[in-house]
C-alpha cells in the first residue's frame, strides 16, 4: 500500500467528473500549490491531466483538512487535494476540488 | 484594467483579464480559472507564433505538450538530451532552428490552420528585446489574446508595483499580443 492511503475508486471517479471537460473552474489552486508547481516543473495542465486521469488514494484527515492525493504515474506527478470535509463517502456530491499542493510521484 | 498574474504556468509570465475567481485570503487564498484547456492553447498558439528568440520556459511548455522527452527535443537538431536541458535551463541559447521546429510541431499538432502564417512570417522574424510576458482576457467563452492600445500601461494587482507595457507587436489578424516588463 502507498505511503498516502488506500486507492479509493469512488473517489477517483468523483474528481475525475469534477475536473473533466471544462471543469477547471471547479478545481481550486491554493498560492502554496502554485508555488510547488513553478518549483518542480508541473503546471496546471499537469495538474489538470493528473485528477482527469489518475488514481485517487485516501482520503486522510491532515493538518485539520480531509485531504487525498491522486496520482499520475506517467506524469509522476502526485496532487493532494482538500475541500473534501463534510462530503458524504460516496462522493457523489463532491462539487469542487482545493489542489493543496503538488510534488512528484515516488 | 485589473489583471491577475498567473502563478505556476511552467515559469511564464502570464497576466490574465477576468476568468478568474479568487476567494479568501493569506494562506487560505484559492485561486480557479475558467476553461484551463482553451487558456493553455491560447498560450502555446502565442508563443509558437511569437517572433523572436525562444525562452528555455516557452521551450519546456512547448515540449510538454507535444509529449516530448528532453531526449526527443535534442534530437530535432541532432544535439543530445543534455544540451536540450541546459537550453531549458537557459545556460544556453535555443537555437533559432530547433525554436522554428518546436513551434511548427505544436501548430501542426494543435493549430494546423496557422502552420502557414508562421511559415511565411520565419524569414522576416525580427527578434524582439525584453522579457516575453503574456496576457489573455476571458470574454465569457473563451480567451483571447489581449490587445491592448500601443503603450498601455497598466498594473498587476497580484504583483505589487510591476507595470508592464502592452503593444500590438504584429498588426495581422493572427498577431499575438504580448508585453515587455517596463
Amino acid at each position: 500500500m502507498p505511503a498516502y492511503g488506500e486507492f479509493n475508486q469512488a473517489l477517483t471517479v468523483a474528481i475525475k467528473r469534477v475536473a473533466a471537460g471544462q471543469g477547471s473552474a471547479n478545481v481550486k489552486f491554493s498560492p502554496h500549490s502554485e508555488h510547488q508547481m513553478e518549483a518542480r516543473n508541473f503546471d496546471h495542465d499537469d495538474v489538470m491531466t493528473c485528477l482527469r486521469k489518475g488514481k485517487a488514494y485516501g482520503p486522510e484527515m491532515r493538518n485539520g483538512d480531509l485531504r487525498a492525493n491522486v496520482v499520475h504515474r506517467g506524469l509522476h506527478i502526485r496532487v493532494a487535494v482538500g475541500g473534501l470535509l463534510g462530503i458524504s463517502p460516496d462522493w457523489s456530491r463532491l462539487q469542487v476540488v482545493v489542489v493543496a499542493t503538488v510534488m512528484e510521484a515516488e | 484594467m485589473n489583471l491577475v498574474k498567473m502563478r505556476g504556468a511552467g515559469g511564464l509570465d502570464v497576466h490574465l483579464v477576468g476568468g478568474t475567481t479568487v476567494e479568501g485570503s493569506g494562506a487560505d487564498q484559492t485561486v480557479a480559472y475558467a476553461d484551463l484547456d482553451d487558456l493553455y492553447k491560447q498560450l502555446g498558439l502565442a508563443i509558437a507564433l511569437r517572433r523572436g528568440a525562444m525562452s528555455p520556459e516557452e521551450a519546456r511548455f512547448l515540449r510538454k505538450r507535444l509529449k516530448m522527452t528532453q531526449a526527443d527535443l535534442g534530437r530535432l537538431g541532432g544535439k543530445t538530451e543534455q544540451v536540450a536541458a541546459k537550453w531549458e535551463k537557459g545556460t544556453l541559447p535555443v537555437p533559432q532552428a530547433e525554436a522554428t521546429l518546436l513551434r511548427l510541431k505544436w501548430l501542426a499538432k494543435f493549430a494546423r490552420s496557422h502552420v502557414r502564417t508562421a511559415l511565411e512570417a520565419s524569414g522576416l522574424q525580427t527578434p524582439t528585446t525584453g522579457v516575453p510576458c503574456f496576457v489573455f482576457k476571458f470574454d465569457g467563452q473563451s480567451w483571447r489574446p489581449h490587445r491592448g492600445t500601443r503603450a498601455e500601461e497598466t498594473h498587476a494587482s497580484a504583483d505589487e508595483g510591476a507595470t508592464i507595457t502592452i503593444a500590438n507587436a504584429m498588426a495581422s489578424a493572427s498577431a499575438v499580443t504580448y508585453a515587455v516588463r517596463a
